[in-house]
């Protein structure tokens, strides 16, 4: 695993860092420090990663619209942050977590057990998704996300009035954002719950999700039960 | 003085004569007024004659049949002297009692009210005959006039006049009380001091002027009492310029020195105590009006409004037919004062608001000193560098919470006061330093050159500074963080405040909360006694204050 690390106090730095190592161990890729988000921009042009420690001062807007620059890119994004009164709003814009300082092993440890798709924490549910449109970061309301279809290495957002989006984060990355309200339908799409109107059975073990709008998604054999179990 | 030019009914001789002495022969003092119309002609003076001793008067009256009809008929005689009246030659009265010589004459008062019979008083041609001593006139020889009329009109002059009197001296009196007790009790202000003198000293003008109505004085006092009528009138004239010089400011000595020059130009030209009192007053308007006039071409606040009545007041001055200094003045000064009061309370408003606004600021700014020391940013990240430390190297841990302790004692001192010495600020800025340099992990400096330990200064200006430097500045720069330096040149302190900069970073802090700070404390301090300029100086930031001569209590 790939992480980088944003923190402009030196010995909070080092205390991510050194907590880091300790809890990731030998699942731990390469690990970089820098002090401010512009360096951060630097090394992302060079490398991929796969996850972001962020401190922001969120106390302004800049803080903000650095953090969904960070939330439409390809990796999570975690935030260790001393400005926990904007927690909440951090989450509705997508980030796997917001750890408050200061912070102890546990606490990381917990928000990187996030990473992995089984666990789902009881979290404020993501309400945007910030989606990097030319220079500019465009918010796509949840509501407004009918189903998600994988496409390499990005994900396409289908919306209400017929367009697409293209996300840089891969379906797995999306579907720890947005579980519960998503679920993974097939092993390239991702269906949004309240949009589903209900499922169809061929022949042949073939099976289909009719959505509200009258379209329909292909649904995996082995989900297939699950889903009828959830939906009821 | 003159008596009232208003006419009642009241009858006057159509011609008069003057006997030196009790000789019969006609001198050449003799006056004859024969052919003038009575109304002109209901007084005389000699003003370049002086005489003291016995003298007569005698004239013609003609009485029309309705005043023989009134129930009651008097006749009503203001001479300076005591006098002995004689009606169609017999004698009906005397005023005081007249002497050949100084210690014989008993004084008469300056007015003199005689009944006459209903024989006296028929229709036709009648003759008074006026024998006057004037030992206690100062040689001065005054016929103020003769009436004839109804008893009843007489006294309805006198009763107009004490209303108008009693009406006037009220207002001031009330007016000069209320500033008295606002000086004394809410602000010491000089302006409204003289305001409420101004007030007392026409009050008193007022009782000189009008003491004629209700008070029979002896004839000798008339002149004493034209001369204080002329000084009050200086005196109010003086504190009405003094008013408008300290409410406005403006060229005071030239002022005052034109006013005196005025003022005994008038007294000592003027031949009659009324364009003596006049003059002065209208000198003491004119020197007024200019200085109000500058404040309005300066666009003083209330200027205006002051300067409108007192054109007012000057306006009718310039008519020599109205009765100027006994009623109009008076009348135009109540209006002065009326709008002197709501623009000394428009004033007392502003002046009000303007301490409560600086008291909010005050306010405010502990408010914004308080929030910089507990706000989560700096807060949480000290504490997350003392768990580090702590979990690295105790040791070290607990000497950074040593330091943390060191710097909330030092703003706990500082966080309720206005003014502090420069080492206090400087005490805090260490300790600061020496916090941050456990969370950055590195030694930090900050390098002071010829500081007054004691002068005093807002709380946090250095401070504040100081975590713009550590939050914008470059870090990596071999040298201190922040370096403060400080110039006297004449009445003015100079502090010059240099941070490093990353090469490119042109304005790091140009107009944030902090550069806010500091100015809003500033001004909190030293109001409109400060300047600020801010700006790249090569590698560096800087931060220059300016404070004319500080102050310190």
């Amino acid at each position: 695993m790939d992480i980088l690390i944003v923190e402009d106090y030196p010995m909070v730095a080092r205390r991510v860092e050194r907590l880091t190592r300790e809890i990731l161990g030998s699942r731990l890729g390469s690990l970089k420090c820098v002090g401010r988000f512009s360096e951060a921009e630097e090394h992302l042009q060079r490398y991929t990663i796969d996850l972001m420690l962020l401190d922001l001062n969120l106390a302004g807007d800049d803080g903000f619209d650095l953090l969904k620059r960070a939330l439409a890119a390809s990796f999570q994004t975690i935030v260790i942050s001393a400005n926990v009164d904007r927690a909440l709003e951090a989450f509705e814009y997508g980030v796997l977590d917001f750890v408050a300082k200061p912070f102890n092993a546990e606490r990381l440890s917990k928000a990187f057990s996030r990473l992995a798709l089984d666990e789902t924490g009881e979290q404020t549910p993501v309400r945007f998704l910030a989606v990097k449109d030319g220079a500019r970061i465009r918010l796509i309301p949840i509501c407004e996300v009918t189903f998600i279809q994988g496409a390499g290495n990005y994900s396409e957002l289908h919306l209400k009035d017929g367009t697409t989006a293209l996300h840089e984060k891969n379906l797995d990355r999306l579907l720890i954002l947005l579980k519960p309200q998503f679920e993974r339908v097939h092993k390239s799409y991702l269906a949004k719950l309240s949009e589903v109107a209900g499922l169809q059975v061929y022949g042949g073990g073939r099976y289909a999700l009719v959505l509200k709008n009258g379209e329909t998604l292909p649904l995996g054999r082995t989900r297939y039960k699950a889903l009828r179990e959830r939906l009821g | 003085m003159s008596l009232k030019p208003i006419f009642l009914g009241l009858l006057f001789s159509t011609s008069i004569g003057l006997i030196a002495g009790d000789s019969e022969s006609i001198r050449d003092m003799r006056i004859s007024l024969a052919d003038g119309p009575w109304t002109e002609a209901r007084q005389f003076q000699l003003r370049d004659e002086v005489f003291t001793g016995l003298y007569r008067i005698k004239g013609q009256f003609n009485l029309p049949t309705e005043l023989a009809a009134t129930e009651e008929v008097v006749l009503f005689v203001s001479v300076l002297g005591s006098f002995e009246a004689y009606w169609d030659g017999a004698l009906i009265g005397r005023n005081g009692k007249v002497g050949a010589n100084p210690e014989t004459e008993v004084e008469g008062n300056l007015f003199k009210i005689l009944p006459l019979t209903d024989d006296q008083a028929k229709a036709g041609s009648h003759e008074l005959e006026l024998r006057i001593s004037n030992w206690n006139g100062a040689g001065k020889v005054r016929f103020y006039g003769a009436f004839v009329g109804p008893s009843d009109d007489l006294y309805q002059i006198k009763r107009g006049e004490t209303v108008f009197f009693m009406s006037f001296v009220g207002f001031f009196c009330a007016v000069a009380l209320f500033y008295l007790l606002f000086f004394l009790l809410v602000e010491r202000h000089e302006a409204y001091l003289t305001l409420a003198l101004l007030c007392v000293a026409i009050s008193v003008l007022l009782t000189f002027e009008y003491l004629k109505f209700f008070l029979d004085y002896p004839y000798s006092f008339h002149f004493p009492r034209l001369q204080i009528i002329a000084a009050l009138t200086a005196l109010s004239g003086l504190l009405l310029i003094r008013f408008c010089l300290v409410r406005f400011g403006g060229p005071g000595r030239l002022a005052m020195i034109c006013s005196v020059i005025g003022m005994t130009y008038y007294f000592v030209f003027e031949k009659g105590y009324d364009g003596k009192s006049f003059g002065i007053m209208f000198t003491a308007l004119l020197v007024s009006g200019l200085v109000v006039f500058l404040a309005v071409r300066q666009s003083k606040k209330g200027a205006l409004t002051v300067f409108i009545p007192l054109v007012i007041c000057i306006i009718p001055s310039l008519f020599p037919g109205l009765r100027f200094m006994d009623t109009y003045f008076f009348l135009s000064f109540v209006l002065l004062i009326l709008v002197l009061q709501v623009e000394m309370a428009l004033h007392a408003r502003n002046q009000g608001r303007a301490m409560r606004e600086s008291q909010l600021r005050s306010v405010i700014l502990k408010h914004e000193l308080t929030k910089k020391h507990i706000q989560p940013h700096f807060i949480l990240n000290t504490l997350t560098s003392v768990v580090e430390w702590i979990e690295e190297n105790p040791l070290t841990g607990i000497r950074m919470i040593e330091a943390l302790a060191d710097e909330f004692r030092i703003f706990n001192g500082i966080i309720d006061v206005g003014l502090i010495p420069v080492s206090q600020e400087l005490a805090l800025c260490r300790a600061h330093l020496e916090v941050m340099s456990f969370t950055l992990d590195r030694t930090l400096e900050l390098e002071v050159a010829d500081l007054d330990q004691a002068e005093q200064i807002p709380p946090g200006i250095f401070h504040t500074l100081l975590e713009n430097a550590l939050t914008h500045g470059d870090l990596e720069r071999p040298g201190p963080i922040l370096s403060i330096r400080r110039e006297q040149e004449n009445h003015r302190t100079c502090f010059t405040i240099t941070n490093p900069i990353r090469p490119g970073n042109g304005h790091p802090f140009q107009e944030g909360t902090g550069l806010a700070y500091v100015k809003a404390r500033l001004e909190d301090s030293f109001p409109d006694k400060w300047r600020i300029e801010v700006g790249p100086q090569q590698a560096s930031w800087q931060v220059k204050i300016t404070l004319e001569a500080i102050r310190v209590d």
